[in-house]
């Protein structure tokens, strides 16, 4: 039972990997970062129901409510970005970089 | 508190609390003159109470950091009274002759810093403690040249930061590889000057170690070839800093050789020796003729300071009790001569802004006060008679002469380098018809005298009546040479 | 007053003068001159004083005066002591450079009346004669290079006194830098001196009496060196090229330093090691030579001169080239007694050049000086009775003096030498009396401003010294016993001449004299003759040694500084340093295209980190599963 789990989990962790590597838009870019959340969440719940032990389904809890106030953050971080460069384009956004 | 940790960390505190405390400009000014003041009665009292007898005094021992053997160790001998007290004197001098200038609450913040680092570096026989004050008393100088410089000062005050790290940076592997073969040889860390001394290191050890400390001094010195920083630098620092550079720090390198090289490598110094005294040697007649044909006062300058440090190098090197005490004894004469001439320059650029030797002229006409002031500390760094450097030139001639009759001669022509530049230089800004640059020049105010006036009579007076300076300094050299009982040089 | 005082106040009396004089200038403008004049002379005047009772004890009743001020330096063996001594030789040095000075002094407030740095010239004036009597009454080499480097640092200060035109103080720092070189010769000299007899203490007595301990290559060594601290100050091939040069000062300048006192300094310094310089043969017979050399060039370039100073610059170079030709035989006293009216006569030739300079507005040349007998009678009988005699017309004190030396050379067996000086001396007259000639007696007449009492009072006391000054020491062929040589005692070299012989080298000397001031007249006066004289010669241009001097030393050493500046400095090691930070930070450009700020290729580096690192734990565990 736990190995579909796990295998539905990993699926779920590329998808999200591939999302955050591939795509440009910011959003999507904060909807992959969630997915890659949630595969680990799925994961911890599944192993904890499997060895009868409930402190990872506490700790996957703690990270929907962490997940949760990081939406609100990445939701007002939109705003600013979109307010500065009229766009949601990661690759605008690479002003740490060396480039002269 | 007792007389050397207030020497030490009352600038630093007091520059803390100005860094932290944001006050008015003149307030700042107020509090950096009573500090400097406070300081420099007690470097006064320190001089009065010293014992030119006794080896180290004033010695204070605190524990640091147990385990590795890192302490608070402080002490002053002659050799570092000369520094110490120059550090003293300049340094409110400067503020009396530049009040008026600098509106900068980070000139002076920086300045008190300096000093209390440079204090630190002097005093301190630990080598772990050397090496903190020796970075912290680098660091104001870097953010002086890159705030308050001229021209290309973020890259000149780059570049001469990176120099002097890399030079520090060699010195601490140093430190922290004899530390630990202290460690092995005597089973506990120490850091002290006194214990080090009593390691022994094979040669090939001795030599790599040596010179890991003599790269971080000869770059500070600097001497022939790490010299490139120099002459840009100075263009480019303001005032303060480059009187804090050529008058105290350069000096700071001369000291620590003779501090810490010779008690720790006393065999190795003796061994390179005569290449250092050829380096010496060699920079003492390269960079007065370099001098020769600069056009820009500070670069001149810059120059000629390298050329007389290259001859303490070699009256440190000569190793004997001429060449010491003359090298001691042209430390303190240099620092306040050039200290002095920087200063005047700084004038003279606030008033003509220029520094170009071509576009001045005819100053002597119009401002006779200057004229004369700068004419006299042009030719004490010269080494006329009756002023402080002509007897320190003399006792490195005769130690040289001592160690070698070539080198004695070659050696002597410092009677005649500085000369070659130094009275062109003279005719050309201060002789003449004044031109349109100079023309309106003013006279030095009265506040600019009290700064030169005192520096004048001391250069005078260490001139006139020199015996009464080297007393404090002979007995610590006699003591240097009769504890290491090195075997004569035969002629 | 005690001994000791008396010293003292002799040296520090012009000192305090010349410092409160120097305060006063600089810290108050428009002081009243003769506040000036009056701090001037009296501090010259109660020197003078004192050193004519100095002398006067030291002559008749051999007194010695010592002073020991206080310690300058000690360490180790090297103790030197500032301590005054007025023994024989020194009494005699300070009996004509006090004097001298005070009437310099005297004239110079007359000549530099209403000059605008009235007070600085008696400054550094003062300051002179303070380092002159530092000079010649140390007790030792030490101090007594100090004065000698002193008098230098003066000698600079006044010949580019006026500093508005900066030839002038150009010509001051050739001097100095001149002066130094012998002064490097100098210094290495006392060094190498201490080293090797130092222990027994440095003073002039100590040194003199245990110069046997040093071998001879050495101490001939130590002898060449101090004669090449003579060379600058005295101005001898090679480092005479200043003195001309030095002429651009004020002429009671060139009257005081440049003729009667500093420049004398290497003639007492090489009497003054008198013991040394007879042990070593080889570097006496060497400074006669140069001495010769110095006394022939001089006289030939001087008469191809057109500046009135000038011709006496050369001339007093081509004077000191005869004492040191007498010092290099050995006749170390005569050298001394021609230094003594040297002063006199050589003082009252400038002072009157000065004088006439003054009359007529700062010309020079003599080609514009014609013609001036008529207006300045008196100036005209005391210049012509200057130069007899410097021409050594008897009895005028330069004939025993020069007699003397001449006899000396003669009786030494160096024929070379002789003949150099004789004919130096026949050119002596030539070029004098060329100048008199030239100036007093033309065609045309000129009329130039009358001189102040000032300036003429002092001439005329100079005037009758310079026909007396010769009784000091007559020889005994006219009834005199030498007193002079008797009283100085000092290591002479002894030379038997014959009276006959004497007698005869008078006579021939003397009428080849009169020979030549005839010539001289038939040749310049009421003549054009000078006015065909060509200056672009050789000789006019001093055998082009300026320019030589300058394409062998200066030039060189500016190319030396650009190489060294330019090429070693920047091109070599900086560009190397800043090479190496520069590949450096190539080196970081080349990985620095990672770095793109794009977050999701950070991620991708990531992924890429993460799963290297799986296949590296599983490539690690496959053995373990």
């Amino acid at each position: 039972m736990l190995q579909e789990y796990m295998i539905l989990s990993i699926i779920l962790f590329c998808i999200g990997v591939v999302g955050l590597i591939s795509r440009r838009n910011i959003i999507v870019i904060y909807m992959s970062i969630e997915l890659l959340l949630n595969a680990v969440n799925l994961s911890l719940v599944a192993i904890s129901a499997d060895m009868a032990d409930a402190s990872a389904q506490v700790m996957s809890i703690i990270i929907i409510a962490i997940a949760a106030s990081e939406a609100a953050l990445f939701m007002s971080l939109f705003v600013v970005l979109f307010k500065k460069k009229s766009s949601l384009d990661a690759n605008i956004f690479d002003m740490l970089g060396s480039k002269r | 508190m007792s007389t050397l940790s207030i020497l030490i960390f009352l600038p630093i505190i007091a520059a803390i609390f100005l860094f932290f405390v944001r006050i008015n400009i003149q307030i700042v000014k107020v509090i950096y003159m009573l500090v400097t003041s406070i300081i420099l009665y007690v470097s006064l009292k320190l001089y009065v109470d010293f014992d030119p007898n006794a080896p180290m005094q004033f010695v204070e021992y605190k524990v640091w950091i147990y385990e590795y053997g890192i302490n608070y160790f402080v002490g002053v001998d002659g050799v570092s009274l000369g520094i110490v007290m120059m550090n003293a004197i300049l340094m409110p001098l400067v503020a009396v002759a530049l009040y008026k200038q600098r509106d900068k609450h980070g000139y002076w913040i920086h300045l008190l810093f300096v000093q209390g680092g440079i204090m630190g570096a002097v005093l301190s026989l630990d080598l772990m403690l050397f090496y903190l004050f020796w970075e912290v008393m680098l660091l104001p100088i870097f953010f002086m040249i890159g705030l308050f410089g001229f021209g290309r000062k973020n890259f000149v005050t780059m570049k001469f930061n990176m120099y002097t790290i890399l030079g520090s940076l060699m010195m601490l592997i140093s430190i922290l590889y004899i530390a630990v073969q202290y460690k092995e040889q005597f089973g506990v860390y120490s850091f002290s000057l006194y214990d080090l001394k009593n390691i022994t290191l094979s040669s090939t050890q001795s030599i790599l170690v040596f010179s890991g400390f003599m790269l971080a001094f000869a770059i500070k010195i600097p001497i022939f070839p790490f010299h490139t920083w120099l002459s840009e630098t100075y263009r480019s620092a303001p005032t303060g800093a480059v009187i804090v550079m050529s008058a105290l720090m350069a000096k700071l390198g001369t000291y620590a050789i003779w501090r810490f090289l010779f008690t720790l490598f006393n065999e190795t110094s003796h061994a390179v020796a005569p290449y250092f005294i050829g380096l010496g040697l060699f920079g003492l007649i390269f960079f007065g003729i370099s001098a020769m044909n600069q056009t820009h006062l500070k670069k001149m300058f810059a120059l000629s300071s390298a050329s007389h440090l290259s001859l303490i190098v070699v009256g440190f090197f000569i190793y004997d009790v001429y060449g010491l005490v003359g090298s001691s004894y042209l430390m303190v004469a240099h620092a306040i001569s050039s200290a002095a001439l920087f200063l005047m320059v700084g004038m003279l650029f606030e008033r003509t802004k220029t520094h170009y030797i071509a576009s001045l002229g005819g100053i002597a006409k119009v401002a006779p006060r200057f004229a004369l002031f700068f004419a006299f500390f042009a030719l004490s760094i010269v080494g006329v008679p009756l002023t402080a450097g002509f007897v320190a030139e003399v006792l490195i001639i005769l130690g040289a002469f001592n160690y070698n009759i070539y080198i004695g001669f070659i050696t002597a022509t410092t009677i005649l380098i500085a000369m070659l530049f130094m009275f062109k230089m003279i005719s050309k800004v201060l002789f003449g018809e004044p031109n349109e640059v100079t023309k309106n020049f003013q006279d030095l105010r009265l506040h600019e005298l009290f700064a030169l006036v005192p520096l004048a009579l001391l250069v005078l007076a260490m001139g006139i009546f020199p015996n009464y300076f080297i007393k404090n300094i002979e007995p610590t050299a006699q003591f240097y040479i009769l504890e290491k009982e090195v075997p004569k040089n035969d002629k | 007053m005690s001994d000791s005082l008396i010293l003292n106040i002799l040296l520090l009396s012009p000192l305090l003068s010349a410092t409160l004089i120097f305060l006063l200038n600089i810290s108050i403008s428009g002081v009243k001159q003769y506040i000036y004049t009056s701090l001037a002379l009296a501090g010259s005047g109660i020197s003078a004083l004192l050193a004519l009772y100095l002398s006067y004890f030291s002559y008749f009743e051999n007194q010695v005066f010592t002073s020991h001020l206080f310690t300058w330096l000690s360490i180790e063996d090297f103790i030197v002591e500032v301590a005054l001594k007025a023994d024989a030789l020194s009494s005699f040095m300070i009996l004509f450079i006090a004097p001298v000075s005070f009437l310099i002094h005297v004239y110079a407030s007359g000549y530099m009346n209403k000059d605008k740095s009235y007070g600085r010239f008696f400054a550094y004036f003062n300051l002179f004669i303070f380092f002159m009597f530092l000079l010649v009454l140390a007790d030792n080499p030490i101090i007594m290079f100090i004065g000698w480097e002193g008098v230098g640092l003066t000698s600079y200060a006044l010949i580019g006194f006026y500093f508005e035109d900066i030839k002038n103080t150009y010509a001051g720092n050739k001097a100095f830098i001149a002066n130094r070189v012998g002064d490097f010769g100098f210094l290495s000299a006392l060094m190498l001196l201490f080293l090797e007899i130092g222990s027994g203490g440095m003073s002039f007595d100590a040194i003199l009496s245990n110069i046997g301990q040093i071998e001879a290559p050495m101490l001939s060594l130590i002898a060449f060196l101090l004669f090449v601290g003579a060379m600058g100050k005295s101005a001898q091939i090679p480092l005479f090229v200043w003195l001309p040069d030095a002429m651009a000062g004020p002429t009671p300048v060139s009257a005081l330093i440049h003729a009667a006192t500093m420049v004398t300094a290497g003639v007492y310094m090489v009497a003054r090691f008198a013991p040394l310089y007879n042990l070593t043969f080889d570097v006496s017979l060497f400074i006669a030579y140069i001495g010769a050399f110095s006394a022939l060039f001089a006289a030939i370039v001087a008469t191809r001169q057109f500046d009135i100073k000038k011709i006496l610059a050369y001339s007093t170079m081509s004077q000191l080239g005869f004492m040191f030709m007498a010092l290099g035989v050995g006749a170390y006293s005569t050298a001394l007694f021609h230094m003594f009216t040297h002063a006199f006569f050589k003082a009252l030739l400038f002072m009157g050049a000065g004088a006439i300079i003054v009359a007529f507005h700062h010309k020079q040349d003599i080609r514009e000086l014609r013609g001036i007998k008529e207006s300045m009678p008196a100036l005209f009988v005391m210049i012509l009775i200057a130069t007899l005699t410097i021409s050594a017309i008897p009895p005028l004190s330069a004939f025993f003096s020069k007699d003397a030396i001449m006899s000396a050379l003669y009786a030494s067996g160096h024929a070379p030498l002789f003949l150099m000086a004789f004919t130096a001396s026949l050119l002596t007259v030539f070029y004098m009396f060329r100048l008199v000639f030239v100036v007093f007696y033309s065609n045309t007449k000129q009329v130039g401003e009358a001189n102040s009492k000032s300036m003429l009072y002092p001439m005329t006391v100079l005037t009758i010294f310079s026909i007396f000054a010769g009784l000091l020491n007559m020889p005994e062929i006219f009834g005199g016993n030498l007193n002079m040589s008797n009283w100085l005692d000092i290591a002479d070299k002894k030379f038997i001449v014959t009276h006959f012989d004497e007698l005869m080298l008078m006579s021939i000397n003397t009428l080849a004299i009169i020979g030549v001031i005839f010539y001289t007249y038939k040749r310049y006066a009421y003549t054009n003759t000078i006015d065909k004289e060509s200056e672009h010669t050789l000789v006019a241009n001093k055998f082009y040694i300026d320019e030589i001097y300058s394409a062998v030393v200066v030039k060189p050493l500016y190319a030396l500084s650009i190489l060294f500046d330019k090429h070693i400095s920047n091109n070599l090691i900086d560009n190397t340093i800043h090479n190496l930070a520069l590949y450096y930070e190539k080196l970081g450009l080349l990985f620095s295209g990672f770095e793109n700020g794009n977050v999701r290729n950070y991620a991708l580096y990531m992924l890429v980190g993460a799963v290297s690192g799986f296949i590296y734990l599983y490539v690690l565990l496959r053995a373990a599963l």
